[in-house]
């Protein structure tokens, strides 16, 4: 009996557990990109093993929370972001390793006042794999260098992300009927068929575990 | 089927457990539920998998034309065009089409009424065996005229091969731990729940019916260490095999710890003098290889390579690599030990591939946790991991016992890490490609990943075994629904 009681406890505060860190997770809010240094992707540039690639005259605006740079890896290496004015450093940020696709989001603090004039420094760390960084071609003074003063012939693709205005929870019917979308059931009515079938998922489960494992 | 044969299905199915059938309907409902999440042809390498799919219902062949930079059907090219396939995928600042004259004009692809015929290739799944896609020709003409409801049928196909999968664990573990009442409920509840397996099921991709295979495998190696190799169980396990090299080429590293249950089984029987019994084990490596030895004939009677596109490995694998290919498949795994060549710098391959990969890799590996979650679940991770050990010691006399048993699930599990390894060292090492660091690949064992988790439930002690159960229950199924709603975001946020 005591068993039968300590499991639906453990599955009954396990659950309120998930229900209050979705809900919490849910009030925050989606990404938006407040900043780009260029929509063009044309460059493409490549690196192996680590090194520091820094690019001048990028303005970063207050409040960003992450940054995302234009690099493709299926490995990715660990990157370190630094922003500095001068010799003054006014922001870091890092993302680990083993991050894949042709973009990387590396999570920073942010800044209280938009600055101009910002040297951005990426610093690839050690990887044995191709990182590609894709942007546009700019001249001697506005290109980014890496290692040893080397110019890479153009400015990596940075865009600047900051906390969008409204919570996903304020976003879900849109969110919903962009799921209708692009289906072969369409419809925002798929969203309370998936619901539907998470919920039974979890109902199941519950009460299967209830049952036999106590 | 004789009447006999008929009649025993019945009884067989009425003596499987309704929690095994709900385990089972779990992991149907979850794979579905994934199906109808992720964008189409946003499962890992569905494009291809759909195309070759195409390529044998429309042509009647087999992609194999050799043409590695062929293109896909005009049809299916028009479709892909229409949801913006190459924009989103390994992209994930790139969320799926969501307008309403994105709808139309993907309606109008659609409908196009453009050839189906491809340039007789399917892109990484043209090397593969044809089974799986000969199955899944049958949802793609019973829905002919529409990719996307083709795509959806297809990927309902998958949900049921995860079904079987979360059906075949639980047997499993009900056959290796008879003695623990809810064993099978737990293990078979957790891979009912497991979101990789939900997301690859939910899919079309012939890992999920490799899955099922596997488990199929340890069943019926684990009731033949339990009750001997019977005539029945010998062709059931043979039978498998075959299916299994029909399904995957990576079966091939399953299937060396498979026969060597099989010569385990045979030596164990004639030890107890059932001499006529290495009968049935010789019996079931014979079917088993059948498949294997017909491709070889075809191939030499059409002058084709005549072990397809293994034919190659030798003239990777030479003795002056060997240690080369035996210090990649190391590191992909292990830290790297002094003399060995660095493959792996910067990674610490078993936390930043296997774990965290583990955790959540989806779409076109472009869908990820942030890293503070991989090591948030580091925790249970490792308690998981003390506990199965804790009570691998205090067991270690009944394991010494099954010690057979338990080498053939080792070698099963060391041959699927040598494959990957060995594959990702002539793609990645050799070829300059992509290494093979995707956590799919090791599914196959998803039957004992229950093992270990009932472990760590019994180690921690008669007291507290339901409750560390019932943590796991749950922890499993929050880490369903956050990948779920982490793809949600991902594509339609």
């Amino acid at each position: 009996v005591r068993a039968a009681r300590d499991v639906k406890v453990t599955l009954g505060v396990g659950i309120a557990l998930l229900l209050a860190v979705g809900a919490v997770t849910l009030t925050h809010a989606p990404p938006r990109v407040v900043r780009v240094n260029t929509t063009s992707r044309i460059l493409g540039g490549t690196i192996i093993g680590s090194a520091e690639l820094c690019q001048p005259n990028e303005v970063l605006p207050a409040g960003v929370s992450a940054i995302r740079l234009s690099a493709g890896a299926y490995f990715g290496p660990r990157i370190k972001l630094k922003a500095s004015v001068g010799s003054r450093v006014i922001m870091e940020g890092v993302q680990g390793p083993v991050w894949t696709g042709t973009s990387v989001t590396v999570p920073v603090k942010p800044v209280s006042e938009t600055t101009s004039h910002v040297r951005l420094c990426i610093e690839v760390g050690a990887n044995s794999e191709l990182v590609f960084f894709k942007g546009v071609p700019a001249g001697l003074n506005e290109t980014a260098v890496y290692g040893p003063g080397a110019p890479l012939g153009g400015r990596v693709a940075v865009e600047d992300l900051a906390p969008g205005d409204g919570s996903w929870w304020s976003r879900i019917l849109t969110v919903a009927r962009h799921m209708g979308i692009g289906h072969a059931l369409s419809g925002t009515w798929v969203v309370l068929l998936i619901a539907a079938l998470v919920a039974a998922v979890g109902a199941l489960a519950v009460g299967l575990a209830a049952r036999d494992l106590s | 089927m004789t009447v006999r044969a008929a009649r025993l299905w019945p009884t067989a199915l009425r003596r499987i457990p309704t929690a095994a059938w709900v385990c089972a309907l779990i992991a149907f409902l979850n794979a579905s539920a994934w199906a109808l999440i992720v964008p189409p042809f946003q499962g890992k390498d569905e494009v291809d998998h759909f195309a070759y799919v195409e390529q044998l219902a429309e042509s009647g062949t087999l992609p194999e034309n050799g043409n590695e930079n062929g293109k896909y059907s005009p049809q299916e090219s028009l479709v892909l065009q229409g949801l913006h396939f190459p924009e989103i995928a390994h992209s994930p600042q790139t969320p799926a089409i969501s307008t309403h004259e994105e709808q139309l004009i993907l309606n109008e692809d659609v409908h196009a009424g453009e050839s189906l015929q491809g340039s007789g290739e399917a892109g990484v799944a043209t090397p593969e065996p044809p089974l799986y896609y000969a199955l899944q020709v049958i949802p793609y003409v019973a829905a002919r005229g529409n990719i996307l409801t083709q795509l959806q049928l297809m990927r309902l196909v998958g949900a049921l091969f995860g079904a079987l999968t979360a059906l075949f664990t639980f047997l499993f573990l009900r056959e290796v731990m008879p003695g623990t009442r809810w064993a099978a409920t737990l293990g078979g509840l957790c891979v009912a729940l497991q979101p990789l397996l939900a997301f690859i099921s939910g899919s079309v991709n012939p890992d999920s019916m490799l899955y099922t295979v596997a488990a199929a495998v340890f069943l019926c190696l684990a009731r033949a260490f339990r009750c001997g190799l019977s005539r029945r169980l010998a062709i059931a396990l043979g039978v498998l095999i075959a299916v299994g090299f029909m399904t995957k080429l990576n079966f091939v590293g399953f299937a060396l710890g498979a026969f060597a249950g099989l010569a385990v089984l045979a030596v164990r029987e004639a030890r107890c003098g059932r001499r006529a019994m290495l009968l049935w084990s010789a019996l079931a490596a014979a079917i088993g290889l059948s498949p294997g030895l017909l491709y070889v004939l075809r191939n030499a009677l059409t002058n084709h390579p005549l072990f397809g596109v293994l034919s190659g490995i030798p003239h990777v694998i030479v003795a002056s690599n060997l240690f080369n290919e035996f210090s990649y498949t190391w590191e992909m795994y292990l830290p790297r030990l002094p003399g060995m060549t660095p493959y792996f710098d910067g990674l610490s391959t078993f936390k930043d591939i296997w774990f965290d990969r583990s955790v959540g890799l989806y779409g076109f590996f472009d869908t990820v946790f942030p890293v503070w979650v991989d090591n948030v679940l580091l925790v249970p991770a490792v308690a998981v991991a003390l506990l199965c050990a804790r009570e691998l010691v205090v067991r270690r006399a009944a394991l010494r016992a099954r010690l057979p048993e338990l080498s053939v699930y080792a070698l099963i599990t060391l041959g699927v890490l040598v494959m990957i390894g060995a594959s990702s060292y002539t793609g990645d090492a050799i070829h300059h490609g992509a290494a093979f660091g995707e956590p799919r690949y090791l599914l196959p064992m998803l039957p004992l990943l229950g093992v270990v988790l009932v472990l760590a439930a019994r180690g921690a002690g008669r007291r507290w075994a339901p409750v560390v159960g019932a943590a796991l229950v749950v922890l499993v199924l929050g880490l369903d629904v956050f990948s779920q709603l982490q793809v949600i975001a991902r594509y339609y946020g």
